[in-house]
């Protein structure tokens, strides 16, 4: 079932959570044991220790990297394929909003597909539970599809999809709080 | 039957001037010797210098395998079909099979896209011009510029492997 109606409930109540940065502002670092670069698809592949780094972005590790680096409109190479398969883990690193410094939250799969045609990570399956799990500080995000939109910094998730809220996020909300008739102050 | 014989020492520069001379033709180019060490253009099957290999010295192997030859400063360039420049890589010594082209070495290596959009590294590699696939085996380091992350116009698609 598709829940994107809880979106904007989700927005609301992780806000420091589900905003994503810029992510060209700095270079993207990636290492691993061995792989190889096809120079004629632009493909490469790599294994082993897999362990990709945006500073202040992101943070991914994996034990499978494929990705494929195609032309864009203006004759530049870009990277607009990404398949991270097995083990999956991916922080991401969330800028200061509100009273945090940043946070960081963290997304468990078994693998991970960046398509750069709608600046989106896919998250299916997992080792442990057969769903990918995106926690944040304020509670956990299961589905059998997790989308990312890298633009909006919101997730999507598709077919069972749970969310777990812990109840101090909503200590100090007033959604389900006791109303009053005070005056408030202008 | 009259039997020729050259004295040995007579026969080691005409032998390596051979062994040489085998090599740059195993590299299908005429080899151009400039200041900073040689250039060996590689055509490609329109006949189109697409790549370079460079160094500062190449030495055979063995007298058995003179296709074979240790380059030193070893460097390779690469261009697209529009001969706009597409991959430079160096490392500092590798074994180059002129015949096979294919340059492999257990030490480090480095490769740049021209346009500066991907750079890699690593420890022990196989360059195979042939099939145009660069195998690193140990420390492997890639690294995206910054906004590389972004939708193509063309591509083929990946797939996950096993």
């Amino acid at each position: 079932m598709n829940l994107r109606f809880l979106l904007p409930l989700l927005l609301a109540l992780l806000p420091a959570a589900l905003r994503a940065e810029d992510t060209s502002a700095s270079d993207i670092d990636l290492t691993g044991d061995q792989g190889t670069y096809e120079q004629k698809t632009g493909s490469g592949h790599v294994w082993g220790n897999v362990h990709l780094v945006q500073p202040g972005v992101l943070d991914l590790r994996c034990d499978d990297f494929v990705f494929q680096q195609g032309t864009n409109t203006v004759g530049k190479r870009v990277v607009d394929q990404i398949i991270a398969t097995t083990n999956v883990v991916l922080l991401t690193i969330q800028p200061a909003s509100g009273s945090h410094l940043f946070s960081t939250n963290r997304a468990l799969a078994f693998q991970a597909v960046f398509n750069g045609n709608n600046n989106t990570v896919r998250l299916t399956g997992s080792p442990e539970t057969g769903q990918p799990r995106y926690e944040t500080p304020e509670g956990v995000i299961t589905a059998a599809i997790l989308t990312y939109d890298r633009v909006s910094g919101g997730f999507k998730g598709e077919q069972g999809f749970h969310l777990n809220l812990k109840a101090s996020v909503l200590r100090n909300s007033s959604l389900f709080g006791p109303r009053t008739n005070s005056p408030t102050a202008r | 039957m009259k039997r020729v014989s050259i004295a040995p020492l007579a026969a080691v520069p005409a032998l390596a001037a051979v062994t040489l001379l085998m090599a740059f033709r195993a590299l299908a180019q005429s080899p151009t010797a400039a200041a900073a060490g040689y250039s060996f253009p590689i055509r490609d099957k329109n006949g189109v210098v697409r790549t370079w290999f460079k160094g500062t010295a190449f030495k055979p192997v063995s007298l058995a395998q003179p296709t074979v030859v240790n380059v030193e400063q070893f460097r390779v360039e690469t261009a697209r079909e529009d001969g706009t420049p597409e991959l430079v890589g160096t490392a500092p010594q590798c074994t180059l099979d002129a015949a096979a082209k294919i340059a492999t070495s257990s030490g480090p290596l480095a490769v740049t896209q021209a346009d500066g959009q991907l750079s890699l590294s690593g420890e022990g590699f196989r360059w195979d011009h042939e099939s145009g696939r660069l195998t690193i085996s140990n420390k492997l380091h890639v690294t995206f510029r910054a906004g590389a992350l972004g939708a193509a116009s063309s591509t083929s698609t990946p797939t996950a492997k096993p």
